[in-house]
């Protein structure tokens, strides 16, 4: 069985006028089903660029990119949008909740595009709250929440899908030591009771020694893979 | 239905978002019912204005008056030419007015007298409330008088009653007998029928009309003939000008026409300022919520779903605030509480195809006011998108 993510001679400049701002090159990177890889490196290392390819919120410039065997670089504008909706759970570093939705509301959000029943959408809603252990904060709306919650309302949305894949930037990034290793604790249970695969970037050596591999960047390569 | 169930889902988020600055969403609204009310309440004075032509132009009718246009309220025109109107083939029936201005019990209740020759006049129009019994009287009675139901209640006057009406200014009284009400609302409200040769006596003037109406067979013939009596009458004393009632009306509407455009003008005015409104109110609440925004996309929302949920943002805000100034305009003119009294006694009103219109050119208007905020919610790539504002 191929890996879920094979990425090969990736290359990724931006443009600044005329001139060309390489920030990937060259870069090769698998992961296979059910792991936990920590992507780590220096600030400006271009970490949140390959998550962003990775999720199909950016085209490579030059490259191959698959997952679970779809060349992602190919695929449409909307194809991508269906893409990430059903296969990508996003954790980012501030929540990104919606502040005027309640718990309930935000974990629904991406399941509002399918469709599905209304009961079948509260039963995935629920469970997935209940998995986070939040199921007695429903209805609260993140501005009612630690931050430690809000993250945990946010892995709910990222599972409620049930993806391929959970991409985490700096997921406990804004967060005290306790909410972190509450947040680094559910990622882990979801990745090994669960076989969720998880890539998450961190700066912090405490949550990537979570994981179960780690990889570094730096300067858009990658420059050795510690397990 | 299963689409239905995601779509009740998104339109909740919808009104979330409306209501996520509720000072701003609550002034918005309040430029939206002014806006919308402004332009209701011109609409429906034009409308009106447009109904009250169209309901007293017949498309038989013609009209009749000398042609210099000086003369109109002073009964220049000789009676006997009625005769000779009625003698063209194609006239049903033709007869004469002439006015008197006056006043009843107290300075400020205005009579119109209108003096008719009752047999021709009554078999010209049908007259609503005026039974055959009233009719029957006032053919009878010299100075016999139908009356509209304004002046008898503002005079508490009583079918049956001998009544004065005062003349204004070197214009004598004159003495009437009420033989019957009118009930055609506002239109005859301050009018009353009497003699007019009763008037002549009183006033002076004998054998002299301020107009003749006339009825022709059919519509078709109303021009031909209106023109072939000028032609008649273009050598005699006092030459004529004579329409037909439709276009006697339309030339009314064409003396008003500036007054027209330039009120509807204003009306659109308030509404295209209004898209500025709400569209900066919604590009305000797209700013804030870039993050959010970028979040959605990331979470598989389309760009066309995104510019959908803002339209629709400035869309619900619109039509809510456009509804409510709408019918708020709409209710005060059905009231009747707005009356232009010293001219006309006439009560300004409304439709509610005004009303209809108003409130679904709320949808256009939200529509318009939520594009620029919506390209601008999908301009920005998602990934810069997700790190917030600049
Ligand atoms: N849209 C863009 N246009 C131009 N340059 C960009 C853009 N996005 C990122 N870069 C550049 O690419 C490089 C890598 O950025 P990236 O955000 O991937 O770094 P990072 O490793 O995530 O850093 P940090 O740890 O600070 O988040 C940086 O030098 C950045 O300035
Ligand atoms: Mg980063």
């Amino acid at each position: 069985m191929t890996a879920l993510v094979e990425i090969s001679s990736l290359r990724k400049s931006y443009w600044r006028g005329q001139s060309e701002v390489p920030v990937l090159a060259d870069l090769d990177l698998r992961v296979e089903r059910g792991e936990f890889v920590a992507l780590m490196g220096p600030s400006g290392s271009g970490k949140s660029t390959l998550l962003n390819l990775i999720a199909g919120l950016d085209q490579p410039t030059e490259g191959s990119l698959r997952i679970a065997g779809h060349e992602i670089g190919s695929l449409s504008d909307r194809a991508l949008d269906r893409w990430r909706n059903r296969s990508i759970g996003f954790v980012f570093q501030f929540y990104n909740l919606v502040p005027v939705l309640s718990a309930f509301e935000n974990v629904e959000v991406p399941l509002l595009l399918w469709p599905i029943s209304r009961e079948e959408r509260t039963g995935r809603v629920t469970a997935a709250l209940r998995v986070v252990g939040l199921a007695d904060r429903m209805e609260h709306r993140p501005g009612e929440l630690s931050g430690g919650e809000q993250q945990r309302v946010a892995i709910a949305r990222a599972l409620v899908t049930d993806p391929l894949l959970v991409l985490a930037d700096e997921p406990t990034g804004d967060l005290d030591e306790r909410n972190a290793d509450e947040v680094l604790a559910l990622m882990r249970l979801l990745n090994r009771a669960g076989g969720k695969t998880f890539v998450m970037v961190t700066h912090d050596p405490r949550a990537a020694a979570q994981a179960g591999r780690i990889v570094r960047l730096e300067k858009g390569r990658l420059v050795d893979e510690a397990a | 239905m299963r689409r239905f169930t995601s779509g009740a889902g998104q339109l909740r988020m919808l009104l979330r978002q409306v209501m996520r600055s509720p000072r701003r969403a609550l002034l918005t609204f309040l430029g939206l019912v002014v806006a919308f009310f402004l332009f209701t309440a011109l609409e429906s004075v034009l409308y009106t204005l447009e109904e009250l032509l169209a309901q007293n132009a017949s498309e038989t009718g013609i009209f009749m008056r000398p042609r210099s246009r000086a003369s109109f309220f002073r009964a220049a025109l000789p009676i006997r030419y009625v005769e000779q109107v009625r003698d063209v083939d194609g006239v049903v029936e033709a007869s004469p007015a002439r006015f008197h201005f006056g006043a009843g019990v107290h300075e400020g209740s205005f009579v119109v007298v209108v003096g008719v020759d009752p047999p021709s006049y009554l078999r010209l129009r049908p007259l609503e409330g005026v039974s055959e019994v009233e009719a029957q009287a006032f053919r009878g009675d010299r100075r016999g008088a139908l009356m509209g139901a304004r002046i008898l209640a503002s005079n508490g006057w009583e079918v049956g009653d001998e009544v004065t009406v005062r003349g204004r200014g070197r214009v004598p009284d004159l003495s009437l007998r009420i033989v019957g009400d009118i009930g055609q609302g506002d239109r005859m409200g301050r009018v009353a029928l009497a003699h007019i040769d009763y008037l002549a006596q009183v006033m002076g003037g004998q054998g002299r009309a301020a107009f003749i109406q006339a009825r022709v067979a059919h519509p078709s013939l109303a021009l031909a003939i209106a023109r072939s009596l000028d032609e008649r009458f273009a050598n005699f004393a006092v030459p004529t000008r004579t329409r037909s009632e439709r276009s006697h009306a339309a030339g009314i509407l064409a003396n008003l026409s500036d007054v027209l455009v330039g009120l509807r003008t204003i009306g659109y005015l308030a509404l295209v300022i209004t898209i500025l409104v709400v569209g900066n109110a919604v590009a305000m609440g797209v700013r804030e919520r870039t993050m959010e925004i970028g979040t959605l996309r990331a979470l598989g929302f389309g760009r066309g779903r995104v510019m959908a949920l803002v339209v629709g943002e400035a869309m619900l805000l619109a039509l809510a605030g456009g509804l409510a100034g709408a019918l708020g305009a709409y209710a005060l003119f059905e009231s009747g509480w707005i009356a232009v009294p010293r001219m006309t006694d006439l009560s300004l009103h409304s439709d509610a195809s005004v009303l209809a219109r108003s409130a679904l050119l709320s949808l256009p208007v939200g529509a318009l006011a939520g594009l620029v905020p919506a390209f601008s919610a999908v301009r920005r790539p998602i990934s810069e998108a997700l790190h917030g504002a600049d």
